[in-house]
């Protein structure tokens, strides 16, 4: 039995676990505002609000809204949660209309209208998020998961705008910021409702006995399975709140990063622990798929599903990263650690047993031998594709090191798109490993010059790319290359490599 | 209702999510489902097909195949090519062989997935140039001729050949085809179809029925997209929905899922195509020779009035004296492409501005400065013989000139680039010259039914299918005015056979144009009888001021109010209204409007195709990152001719919407068959369009003074396809700045016109692949 919130009312389904969200909002419950475009969070037309309520360290409960596909979404994942459609936001306005959209109207942005619910509910969820900026830049990204054909998106554009001159300076806290969007009936009543009348849920144990799936977030899964049989009830991991946690463990030797297998994406990247220790690493947010798609994805699953252009599977490589894979029936079972790039067999195979599932990844934060920085992983991560937003990769790649005392270590280059599996260089990485980073001198420039030469020409040989509907072999042979140097011009701005590299 | 809501009506529906397209209809309780069973391989004869698994899932399982047509399995509109279900023989890759039913989608869907057909293979064609080589023709190549250009060229100083090739491009309708269909009282066939055509649906359904026309009723209502795609293929699902109901006697909803609509369905034809251009020694050209290669697909469909559209804009917004340009209609085993929004334009325009880059490259000169010495001017002559009369070409590009200083912005870019080592900047302007009117003559019509009910409230039907375009909204706007009342009383309804018959689908920017006027006809009629009524009551009423008795001339309706020799009297609207009706007076009327003036001679290629012409530039600048191979748009002036604007909220969207298209269409929309004639980008996450992120910030648009243009409603002029053709000014601002960033190299004369120039290519073009030397030849006597 599913209960959950939708709308303005607890409800009930028997449903199976498994069946796609989509489904059961416009099939089982009439509502047919949620519309259903292209069934692989492509294109948006399909978001709905999701507010889920969650324990923080502190111990205080926090209740946070986010748009998600919900083509993607599994139906068990809204277990205890409050799931706005559009109609939610319709019914709690007075007028039948909430400002967003009002703003959508004063503006013409809805010329077909079926993208338009979607838009709607991706910038809610927007104004509804404390943790992310209410500037333009802000509200293009809350809706790089969305497509309109009509408008071209510039009275789309131009209703962020107004948003943004609206409710540009509502409170920073949740809960006030909650209240202060409902008092503007931007959110309905029914949020504040849901908050009085529920509690976090508590942690449950995997209590499944031989799933035949394990789900993350479904992000991959319902792409490659958009009409699951009806009775489909996998073990959704993004359900269990168990599996998400961020923990920095820390000595006087070094640090690790405990990284929950179904930690989502969003929440990874916003995490201030991640921020902290490291800080090269949130930029690269929006290069991975969208943030309907990054609300939802797990960063279990984007390493189980194997894909060779994987981003997440990318930095973690260079991250050298390992997992600790257990059998999810016993969970007290000792756990098999493994590093990651051992655990990518073939294409789309997996050094995973029936039964076991990745619970944890352990992500080393090598201190520099200096002890001067704490955490002094510097990492770069660069994607060719044709968008700069919701594309895949035709190759990716990311290279992490440590500079202490002008030492490179701890080097590690990977990259995706090139080979059946996403990949580290190993022997690009060893060129770099131990080599001598002096940015001051003229010489010094030079042989950095040559050493990202030296690594991108390895990089390039160390590869076997196919030609595919995203590039050629060619073309991805050259572009990796490039990728390794551009990663140089990132992680070492102040040698001024354009100089030497592009004369 | 409050007026905030009145005035956005259907804009609000759409926002609440309260607007019902074909997927949201009520579903019966006996509806079935249909799912298709597609073929697997471009072409081949089907021996045996296999459905018993299928058959055996459900009781409520039907499958439907070309036997089971009762009338004539064919509905192609220009040729009769077109089979509903295949008999014998598939002809691309995704082809429907089999309309399969259930009691819900999912079993439909797993029932489809049991079938299987099989067949030996047939030898399969993919290359325009492959089967122009082969005789493979959908019908005989077409040319026009003005002069004789193969003499002209002897006389040029500069002559300049080369190859344009321009990929397809998936429309991407949110909203994918789809339809409903039942069967009514009387063995009536009800269809409601996401078609911009309702009458093409309903000759198709008739016929593969083998019914009168009488007895299909077709409504479109709001479409979640169309831009072409719907134009004629959509006949194809409204008429399998139609036979699974006609068959089964059970309603059925047919709703494609995004594969099966990318795999199955039409797109913007890929163009393969030779240029010869020549010119003075002071860049005025003298002549200009093309030969377009259309790859139509398997089946004839709108290929001819595209090739048409692509011929009569082969000069683009220039003067060439001496024109030869022949096209081709070669028929390749692919789903048959179609319209979409610019309609074979896009594709000529290509070619012309890469024979302009081509020779500005050669003549080593701006090519601002070529283009706009021989941009279009008042009286000039198309090549087919057109006068252009009310040119405002050079008009819209001396405008952008001076708005966006372009000898400014070309400096700028200039210090930019010797700046940047990295980064490349580059620019490029395009004007426009686009034909309005369908280019196939019988289809310039319209017709309008309006209703004046009562309580004074009026409600209008036209042709004119919503899909986004906002069609409704200028009617309502167009009919408003002409009776003289407020738009927020007039009901602009849903699109049905019912209402107007004989229709032409909503397409070649026309709708508001040809179904305004229709609608400002009727509502004429009414007001004529109107002003006849309120001159009988106010002559009762008011006093002979010594000026005689008020007759209709002295009686203006306006804002709802009713004037008398320019003084507003106590008559309202409402009262008016009633007392014509008392008077049993018809409040009901019909417009029809044929677009007059046109006639084009198919013999000689002589004619005037068009009611008038719609005329713009813009300018789009562009940045290369050389490292990464990719690039962003910077920004896009533009300069447009809409000449009156009936609403400029509406007018700007389209133009917007447009250049999105036309950018995509340039840059990264990558349309990929594979080897095998199998379309390899059949996903959304394989076929990228543009985004909000892909979008300039900064995009400027400035519209022209008001001009006159007699045969629109009160001098507008149409809107939706024009300004695509803008998105090819991103595609030569990249191409400007990767030869910036390839230094003396870049400046060597050599073709890159291959669309769309997605980073790979970009990619590639800097390692030194991809681009060719053009073929130059240069008169140094005549220098």
């Amino acid at each position: 039995m599913i209960e959950f919130w939708l709308n303005d009312r607890p409800i009930r389904t028997d449903r199976a676990s498994g069946t796609p969200l989509v489904d059961f909002v416009r099939q089982d419950q009439g509502l047919l505002g949620t519309k259903e475009g292209c069934r692989e969070g492509d294109c948006g037309a399909c978001a709905v609000l999701v507010g889920e309520k969650e324990t923080l360290p502190s111990a205080q409960a926090l209740l946070a809204y986010r748009a998600m596909p919900s083509c993607m979404l599994a139906l068990g994942a809204l277990q205890s949660c409050h799931l706005i459609t559009i109609e939610g936001l319709v019914s709690g306005a007075p007028d039948g209309l909430s400002p967003v959209m009002r703003a959508f109207l004063e503006e013409n942005a809805s010329q077909c209208g079926f993208c338009s619910p979607g838009f709607v509910l991706a910038l809610t969820a927007w104004l509804a998020n404390p943790q992310v900026p209410h500037d333009m830049a802000g509200a293009m990204t809350a809706i790089d998961g969305n497509l309109c054909r009509c408008t071209g998106y510039g009275a789309i554009r131009r209703a962020a705008a107004r948003l943004i001159d609206e409710f540009g300076s509502l409170p920073r806290e949740g809960k006030e910021r909650l209240a202060a969007l409902v008092q503007a009936h931007v959110l309905p009543p029914s949020v504040l409702m849901f908050d009085e009348a529920t509690k976090p849920p508590a942690a449950s144990p995997l209590d499944c006995l031989r799933p035949p799936v394990i789900v993350g977030g479904g992000t991959d899964f319902y792409v490659r399975t958009p009409y699951p049989e009806q009775e489909f009830s996998p073990l959704l991991l993004h359900a269990k709140p168990a599996y998400r946690g961020l923990v920095l463990h820390e000595d006087k030797e070094g640090a690790c990063l405990e990284l929950g297998a179904s930690l989502r994406v969003s929440d990874f990247f916003a995490s201030d622990t991640l921020r902290r220790v490291l800080p090269d690493l949130p930029q690269y947010e929006t290069a991975f798929a969208s943030t309907l798609i990054r609300n939802l994805a797990t960063l279990g699953g984007n390493i189980v599903n194997a894909s060779p252009v994987g981003d997440i599977s990318a930095i973690l490589l260079a991250l050298d990263a390992s997992l600790e894979i257990v059998p999810v029936a016993q969970e007290e079972a000792c756990p098999r650690i493994l590093p990651l790039h051992a655990f990518f067999l073939g294409y789309k195979k997996v050094d995973l047993a029936p039964g076991e599932a990745v619970r944890r990844i352990f992500v080393p934060l090598p201190q520099a031998a200096s002890h001067k920085a704490r955490h002094s992983v510097r990492i770069s991560f660069e994607k060719a594709a044709k968008r700069k937003t919701l594309d895949i990769a035709a190759v990716n790649s990311a290279l992490a090191c440590t500079l202490a005392d002008g030492v490179l270590r701890h080097v590690h280059v990977s990259a995706g798109g090139v080979a059946a599996t996403p990949l580290v260089l190993h022997r690009a990485s060893a060129l770099m490993e131990g080599k001598t980073v002096d940015t001051a001198s003229a010489a010094g420039k030079k042989a950095l010059a040559d050493l990202a030469r030296a690594v991108a020409a390895q990089a390039e040989a160390e590869i076997s790319p196919i030609s595919d509907v995203r590039g050629s072999k060619e073309y991805r042979r050259r572009i990796t290359g490039r990728l390794v140097l551009a990663h140089f011009l990132r992680l070492f701005p102040e040698a001024g490599l354009d100089e030497e590299l592009f004369p | 209702m409050n007026a905030f809501l009145q005035q956005h009506r259907d804009a609000a529906s759409n926002v609440q999510g309260t607007t019902r397209y074909i997927d949201d209809l009520p579903e019966p309780k006996d509806c079935l489902h249909a799912a298709l069973v597609l073929s697997t391989s471009a072409h081949g004869r089907i021996s045996s097909i296999d459905d018993q698994a299928a058959r055996t899932l459900d009781p409520s399982v039907r499958i439907l195949r070309a036997a089971d047509v009762p009338g004539v399995n064919q509905i192609g509109v220009s040729k009769a090519d077109e089979p509903l279900l295949p008999e014998n023989e598939w002809e691309y890759w995704g082809q429907p062989l089999l309309l399969v039913l259930a009691s819900s989608r999912s079993l439909a869907r797993k029932a489809a997935a049991l079938v299987t057909v099989q067949g030996g293979p047939l030898p399969a064609v993919f290359d325009p140039r492959e089967a122009a080589a082969r005789k493979e023709f959908i019908l005989p190549s077409r040319t026009i001729r003005k002069g004789e250009p193969e003499k002209a060229f002897a006389r040029c100083a500069y002559v300049v050949t080369g190859r344009v090739d321009s990929a397809g491009q998936e429309h991407l309708y949110l909203e994918t085809q789809g339809a409903y269909a039942e069967l009514r009282d009387g063995g009536k066939v009800f269809i409601i179809a996401s078609t911009q055509g309702p009458t093409v649906v309903q000759k198709a359904a008739a016929q593969a029925l083998g019914l009168c026309m009488s007895m299909v009723e077709v409504e479109a209502r709001r479409l979640g997209g169309g831009f072409g795609g719907k134009e004629d293929q959509a006949a194809y699902w409204g008429a399998l929905a139609a036979l699974g109901a006609f068959v089964t006697g059970k309603p059925v909803k047919l709703y494609l899922d995004r594969k099966t609509d990318m795999r199955a369905t039409g797109k913007r034809h890929p163009y393969s195509s030779d240029f010869r251009i020549g010119a003075d020694a002071s860049g005025t050209l003298l002549a200009f020779e093309a030969d377009y290669y259309q790859s139509s697909g398997v089946s004839c469909d709108l290929s001819p009035a595209i090739l048409s559209r692509t011929l009569f804009h082969a000069t683009g917004a220039y003067k060439v004296p001496q024109v030869r340009v022949s096209g081709y209609m070669c028929r390749t085993n692919l789903p048959s492409f179609t319209a979409f929004r610019g309609f074979g334009a896009p594709q000529g325009f290509f070619v012309i501005e890469s024979a302009m880059d081509a020779l500005a490259q050669v003549m080593g000169i701006d090519p601002v400065a070529l283009r706009f010495r021989n941009l279009y001017r008042e009286g000039d002559e198309t090549h087919f013989g057109m006068p252009l009369v009310r040119c405002r070409a050079e008009e819209a590009f001396a405008r952008l000139r001076d708005k966006t200083d372009l000898a400014a912005q070309r400096r700028t870019i200039a210090a930019f680039n010797s700046a940047h080592r990295r980064h490349k900047r580059g620019m490029a302007v395009i004007p426009v010259c686009f034909g309005i009117s369908f280019t196939k003559l019988p289809m310039n019509l319209a017709g309008a039914l309006v209703h004046v009910y009562q309580d004074g409230s009026v409600l209008v039907s036209t042709g004119a299918v919503e899909m986004g375009q906002q069609v409704a909204r200028k009617i309502a706007i167009i009919a408003a005015a002409a009776l003289g009342v407020n738009a927020d009383i007039i009901k602009v309804e849903r699109t049905s056979t019912l209402t107007v018959a004989n229709t032409v689908p909503t397409a070649a920017s026309t709708g508001a144009d040809l179904n305004g006027m229709a609608a400002y006809t009727a509502c004429g009629e009414i007001k004529a009888r109107l002003v006849a009524k309120a001159a009988q009551l106010l002559g009762e009423t008011m006093p002979d001021m010594g000026t005689g008795p008020i007759d209709s001339h002295d009686i203006d309706i306006r804002d709802g109010l009713i004037f008398a020799r320019g003084k507003a009297t106590s008559l309202t609207w409402k009262a008016l209204i009633a007392a014509a009706q008392d008077a049993r007076i018809d409040l009901s009327a019909h417009g029809f409007y044929a677009t007059p003036g046109l006639f084009y001679d198919m013999q000689k290629e002589r004619g005037t195709p068009f009611a008038y012409h719609v005329y713009g530039a813009a300018l789009v600048t562009a940045t290369v990152d050389t490292l990464r191979g990719d690039y962003t748009i910077d920004a896009v002036d533009i300069v447009h001719d809409i000449g009156r604007s009936i609403d400029t909220a509406v007018d700007i969207g389209q133009i917007e919407g447009a250049l999105a298209q036309g950018l995509g269409w340039s840059l990264i929309e990558e349309l990929k068959f594979g080897d095998e004639g199998r379309l390899v980008s059949d996903t959304l996450s394989t076929y990228k369009v543009p985004d909000a992120s892909f979008m300039p910030q900064d995009i400027s648009i400035e519209l022209l003074p008001e001009g006159i243009n007699p045969s629109t409603p009160f001098n507008s002029k149409a809107v939706g396809e024009p300004p695509l053709i803008y998105g090819i000014a991103g595609y030569f601002a990249v191409l400007d700045a990767l030869r910036a960033a390839c230094g003396a190299a870049g400046q060597r004369p050599q073709a890159l016109y291959d669309l769309p120039l997605t980073p790979e290519k970009v990619s590639d073009y800097l390692a030194g692949a991809r681009a060719t030397p053009l073929s130059v030849q240069v008169r140094k006597e005549l220098l």
